[in-house]
């Protein structure tokens, strides 16, 4: 479970917004972060990774507070154990696919590692001597997965990890991560802005409107809502 | 055959320089790419004033500041140090020289790093000291790649700075650049041709090896 109430100074073209987010993102589902560009849904990953901090409010992840503004606890990105996917290419150009993998494992797990299973998993199996412009898109994205698994994190947070990947290619991944979520008990909040991610993968949705979300749509209902804008239109 | 001691003497003033140079740039041009005040331009300018200083004003200073006569050079010699008319003090002032040829790469190299490097390593658990050291360095290899071979082919061809503060004292101070001087100065054309021809070689390669350098970072970018 990860729960959040915070409020977060952004800088836009259109000048300082407020994001003000507060929910709670069930353990073990996929949960989508939906709205449209430029309403603080990477500010909001920044945020739950620690690597940007809230100007007010809580983040609590199962039993421990990762942000706490008033009692001034902050745990650092280092410390959350967070398997962040960026959007685009987040694999380290200098770095092989092997290479890339073995940079996220902690030294007391390096022994649990096997990597060409790792790699079998996400259909990459004989590529890891290749470098990240060697790959295409898809594998670019299954190689981050890839690597949030060998880092053992239980939470992973992607962002826009299907943009500019075909329908195919998309569909191969939706299957990975569905696949990934069940047989490592993993807890993944997607952020998307497109509809179709959100009903084929995710279980429950902040929907961010206007920098705001106040609480998770069960899929069904953001299903409802979505339709009724679209009749609207 | 010539005289080789002005060969050897360039080429050990070139290492050095560009040795301690690196030394010294590289934390400078990664404190440099980073620091955010409204002082920077001034830094930022005072490094880059080398490249428009004419040589004989660097070297006429150098030579005030380490002069006996004023406060500096006087304690220096009370010290029993000598700079001016050493192998010291063209160093010194290669290093003055030069200093905008390695920083200014490496600091553009810095800047054009993605947030997202250190953002992607700390979510991996990484320190800013091993992100630094096992990612962004290597992906500034090209830029203090760059420094490298510019501070010292750089340094190769110093004349203005290096006669003034170092006089042109054989086996002392007296570099392939001066020689080519003294030796066009007594119409000696042979000897001359002979320095001449091997700055000229060194040249070629150095440039030869910065465009390949470039043209490789042009491919893995457009890749």
């Amino acid at each position: 479970m990860l729960s959040v109430d915070i409020e977060k100074k952004i800088k836009s073209v259109k000048g300082d917004r407020i994001l003000k987010v507060s929910g709670t993102f069930s353990q073990e589902v996929i949960s989508g972060v939906y709205g449209n560009s430029g309403v603080g849904k990477s500010t909001l990953f920044n945020c739950l990774s620690g690597l940007s901090n809230p100007t007010k409010g809580i983040i609590t992840h199962r039993d421990e507070i990762w942000f706490n503004k008033e009692s001034e606890v902050n745990i650092p990105p280092q410390n959350r154990n967070i398997g962040y996917i960026f959007q685009g290419n987040s694999l380290f150009p200098h770095f092989t696919v092997k290479e890339n993998i073995l940079y996220a494992v902690r030294k007391e797990h390096i022994n649990d590692l096997d990597l060409s299973s790792l790699l079998s998993q996400v259909e990459m199996e004989g590529m890891e001597n290749r470098y990240p412009y060697q790959l295409s898109g898809g594998q670019l994205q299954r190689v981050a997965i890839a690597r949030s698994l060998a880092q053992k994190s239980k939470l992973i947070l992607m962002d826009e990890p299907f943009s500019a990947l075909d329908l195919e290619i998309k569909q191969k991944l939706y299957k990975l991560i569905k696949f990934f979520k069940e047989q490592y008990e993993l807890m993944i909040l997607i952020i998307t802005h497109d509809i179709n991610d959100i009903l084929y993968l995710c279980d429950e949705v902040l929907w961010v409107k206007e920098h705001q979300a106040d609480g998770l749509l069960k899929k069904g209902v953001f299903k409802k809502e979505i339709e009724s804008k679209l009749k609207l239109l | 055959m010539p005289d080789l001691s002005p060969i050897y003497l360039s080429l050990k003033l070139a290492l050095l320089n560009t040795a301690l140079l690196l030394l010294v740039g590289l934390p400078i041009a990664y404190w440099l790419s980073n620091w955010k005040s409204k002082a920077k331009i001034f830094v930022e300018s005072l490094v880059s004033l080398p490249i428009i200083l004419p040589p004989s004003v660097i070297g006429f200073y150098l030579l005030i500041v380490f002069s006996p006569k004023y406060l500096f050079g006087e304690t220096l010699a009370g010290m029993g140090i000598q700079i001016p008319f050493t192998f010291s003090g063209i160093l010194i002032a290669s290093l003055i020289y030069s200093f905008p040829f390695m920083v200014q790469p490496i600091q553009k190299g810095f800047e054009e790093i993605p947030q997202h490097f250190w953002n992607i390593s700390y979510t991996l658990g990484k320190s800013k000291f091993e992100t630094l050291i096992k990612v962004i360095i290597p992906n500034v290899k090209h830029a203090i790649l760059t420094g490298v071979i510019l501070t010292f082919a750089h340094t190769m061809g110093e004349f203005g700075v290096i006669l003034m503060i170092g006089g042109n004292i054989p086996g002392v101070t007296k570099v392939a650049s001066l020689a080519i001087y003294s030796n066009l100065e007594a119409l000696n054309y042979e000897a001359a041709h002979f320095y001449s021809i091997i700055l000229l070689v060194i040249s070629v390669i150095i440039i030869f090896l910065v465009n390949l350098l470039n043209s490789r970072r042009r491919k893995n970018a457009i890749r």
